[in-house]
């Protein structure tokens, strides 16, 4: 990203609030874990159930879960974009940040494949069937690549250019 | 305190504080191990607290032994963690806290799977269940706040 548009970032009301109040910044990253801790519980109920280790819990009561994994990833996203506008020239060339954002991107494609391919038949499934492979290898993917931002974003201090 | 200097200058914490990969690989550990142990947790207590009623309360403890190997990762990542900074930990009230926070959960997590299993009233349960939430969400936040708070 150009210095300009960093700047802009920098220069936003709430980059200047995540700098200038002190007990924010440690606040944002409270409310980031928690965040973080509800969507991927959420995301294990969803995700072992399709891949079948958790196959004990009904699939249409597995899906009740998706609103709150979506809850859960926007207050990530909210708290992750005050992070970013507070210290836009640390993040952006961070690659451990870089990381970080391709493979919630990556997800977030997973997620598509998952909704817009899987989702209508695994409604269908009875209690304790087995889901189709492809559904069971969306679901694995899914959790891998979640671990993945955890370890993305854990390193980002430690990664720093 | 000896002791906990002789903690400090053991191999293994020796390694985490100085090798480039030391810490970033504990705590990434540690926060792989979190996300296993009390997303678990959350699910159970969503359950419990009325969320996705068709899922049979007592099915959950199936997620248990998933939550133990969490735990398990937690326990040697933060036993590793501990003794790279063993002085400054022990008399850390966010550190204190936070330990207490985790056996209180643990704690809670038992009794209010064994008030289900003896049909205690609806009420307690979920009360039960509120305390055992705030306590491991608790434990996360002091967690956190311990890269701050002196």
């Amino acid at each position: 990203m150009s210095p300009e548009i960093l700047s802009w970032f920098e220069a936003t009301w709430v980059g200047v609030q995540m700098r200038g109040i002190y007990w924010l910044w440690p606040m944002m990253e409270t409310l980031h874990f928690i965040g973080l801790i509800i969507m991927f519980g959420v995301l294990m109920v969803i995700d072992l159930r399709v891949v079948g280790v958790a196959k004990f819990i009904p699939m249409k009561e597995a899906m009740k879960f998706i609103p709150v994994a979506l809850a859960a990833f926007s207050i990530n996203l909210l708290s992750g974009i005050a992070f970013f506008c507070g210290d836009p020239f640390r993040y952006a060339p961070n690659i451990s940040f870089q990381w970080k954002m391709g493979l919630i991107i990556l997800a977030g494609i997973n997620a598509l494949w998952f909704w817009f391919g899987e989702h209508a038949k695994l409604s269908r499934l009875a209690d304790g069937e087995d889901a189709e492979f492809q559904a069971k290898v969306i679901a694995g993917l899914s959790l891998l690549i979640w671990i993945g931002v955890i370890i993305g974003g854990r390193m980002i201090p430690y990664l720093e250019a | 305190m000896d002791f906990l200097s002789w903690l400090e200058n053991s191999a293994p914490a020796i390694y985490i504080r100085e090798d480039l990969w030391g810490y970033p690989i504990t705590l990434s550990s540690h926060g792989i191990g979190m996300a296993i142990v009390v997303g678990v947790v959350v699910a159970v207590n969503m359950r419990v607290l009325g969320f996705a009623p068709g899922i049979p309360v007592h099915s959950l403890q199936k997620l248990f032994p998933i939550a133990w190997g969490g735990f398990f990762l937690n326990l040697v990542s933060g036993l590793a963690l501990y003794a790279a900074g063993a002085v400054a930990y022990t008399f850390q009230g966010a550190f204190q806290l936070k330990l207490g926070l985790i056996v209180l959960g643990g704690i809670l997590m038992k009794v209010l799977m064994t008030g289900i299993r003896e049909g205690k009233s609806e009420g307690m349960i979920k009360l039960i269940s509120i305390a055992c939430l705030l306590s491991w969400f608790g434990a996360v936040v002091t967690g956190r706040l311990m890269a701050y708070l002196a």
